[in-house]
């Protein structure tokens, strides 16, 4: 299993014990998703929504890149790359 | 020993404090608490000042409940819903937090419009989804501000029986604690133009209050909607005397029907802060006017809440409006321009507080030792 990293913005990281990043162990973007529903409930709720997908004005990066809305569950991971949740620029 | 009143606003941008001692004449602001969060719904700890619950959310990053036990220095944060639980509706807000007559009991109000208990002061929390079963909620539409579940009453003698608001959708009852649910909306004016195609579910009601020495009485702030193209408008403040199974307008004297707060003393003073008109949100004229009943409102009195002379061109929300438990009442209220509002004399005199804050959603008010 592969160990990522994910950052955290800093208005949710009350749910993270104040950690700006958190490592997770997962060989597929899927099962980096299943972590943090599993391992951080608080922090699941805010990034996503009722229907599993990722919350309407919330990006997901994998390495600095935007993943699809959907994300591929099935994309590999690789040991030390780096996942960041993001809010969407919305609004003004 | 001498008494403090303190108040907490909150906001589209967070909390605010003010602490004035028992004459409330004067009033000293804290710091700001969860800045970046929206919070609609505050409740107070009668016997801590320092523990507070909010209901916060963001459009972006949706709504959880946050509880501070020091005055806001820190916070613990729990869902009320987590992901892995499937809905049949979003969870976009809490609109309300209520303490129920059992112990440890909490309950919250949320959009989509549900009702939440929690028996653990708020540690965990379970849907009361016997509302959710109506057979009306298929037909349950929003109003201007959501879905939403705003006002929760809970019988004192009977915590069996309790009674919900939900806009724009009607008033709801439960006799047996809330696995069944009727539709009690006897005595409004019907609103077809909440799109709603259920007598059940077709009432936008503003506000309703509970008196706890009679709970067989209830008030209701009413959406007060046009009915006519040459603008009759319906009737806006109601009372209810036998549960809320029935409603009759009490609102003859009011010049203005079209509110959203709604407050009741111990000592059975109602108030209300009517605007123009579902139309046009802010109050008449520029002044932020209040009115007062000491009768169950067969009668009211106009007090004027323009402490400085200038101008109000705002509005106030339905949960902006509260009351403390001293003699005599203080009244307090957030306008939609973020200004406070304080009365020590049930709304004959008035001072703005000295702060201008975002958009206010909320204002509690409780008195400590």
């Amino acid at each position: 299993m592969a160990q990522v990293t994910l950052e955290v913005p800093r208005i949710l990281r009350d749910c993270t014990d104040g950690r700006a990043q958190l490592e997770l162990d997962a060989d597929r973007l899927g099962s980096a998703l299943a972590a943090i529903r599993d391992q951080w409930p608080v922090l699941a709720t805010h990034v996503f929504a009722e229907t599993g997908a990722l919350r309407p004005h919330v990006l997901l990066l994998h390495n600095d890149q935007l993943t699809a809305r959907e994300p591929r569950l099935d994309a590999p991971l690789a040991p030390g790359d780096r996942l960041a949740i993001v809010q969407a620029v919305s609004g003004g | 020993m001498a008494k403090r009143v303190a108040l907490r606003v909150g906001t589209v941008k967070g909390v605010y404090g003010f602490e004035s001692d028992e004459e409330r004449q004067s009033w000293r602001m804290g710091s700001p608490l969860l800045p970046e969060w929206r919070v609609d719904a505050l409740l107070m700890d009668p016997d801590d000042p320092d523990h507070l619950l909010v209901g916060t959310s963001h459009d972006a990053w949706g709504a959880t409940l946050r509880e501070s036990r020091d005055g806001g220095e820190t916070w613990t944060q729990t869902a009320l819903r987590v992901p892995d639980q499937p809905a049949e509706y979003p969870l976009t807000r809490i609109w309300q937090l209520a303490r129920g007559p059992e112990p440890h009991t909490l309950y919250a109000g949320v959009a989509d419009a549900a009702l939440y208990v929690s028996r653990d002061d708020g540690q965990s929390w379970k849907e009361v989804d016997g509302l959710t079963r109506h057979p009306s909620r298929p037909h349950w539409n929003p109003g201007n501000g959501g879905l939403c579940l705003h006002s929760i009453l809970v019988d004192p003698g009977d915590p069996r029986r309790i009674w919900v608001g939900i806009s724009a959708v009607g008033v709801f009852r439960t006799t047996d604690g809330g696995e069944t649910w009727d539709a009690l909306n006897e005595g409004l004016p019907p609103m077809t133009m909440t799109g709603s195609p259920d007598e059940d579910a077709m009432y936008c009601i503003h506000k309703i209050v509970l008196d706890g020495s009679n709970a067989d009485r209830l008030f209701m702030q009413f959406h007060a909607h046009t009915m006519t193209p040459d603008g009759k408008r319906s009737s806006g403040v109601f009372r209810s005397d036998d549960g809320a199974t029935t409603w009759k307008p009490i609102d003859r004297d009011l010049p203005l029907k079209f509110g959203f707060p709604m407050a009741l003393s111990r000592q059975g003073e109602l108030f209300v802060m009517p605007l123009v008109s579902d139309e046009n949100r802010i109050f008449d004229e520029g002044k932020p006017t209040m009115w007062r009943s000491e009768n169950g409102g067969e009668s009211w009195r106009r007090l004027d809440a323009d402490a400085t002379g200038e101008p109000v061109f705002s509005g106030v929300l339905r949960d902006a409006m509260a009351l403390d438990a001293r003699q005599p009442t203080g009244v307090y209220v957030g306008t939609t321009g973020g200004d406070v509002y304080a009365s020590p004399d049930a709304g004959e005199s008035w001072q703005r507080l000295p702060a201008r804050l975002p958009r206010v959603l909320c204002v509690r008010a409780e008195t400590y030792d």
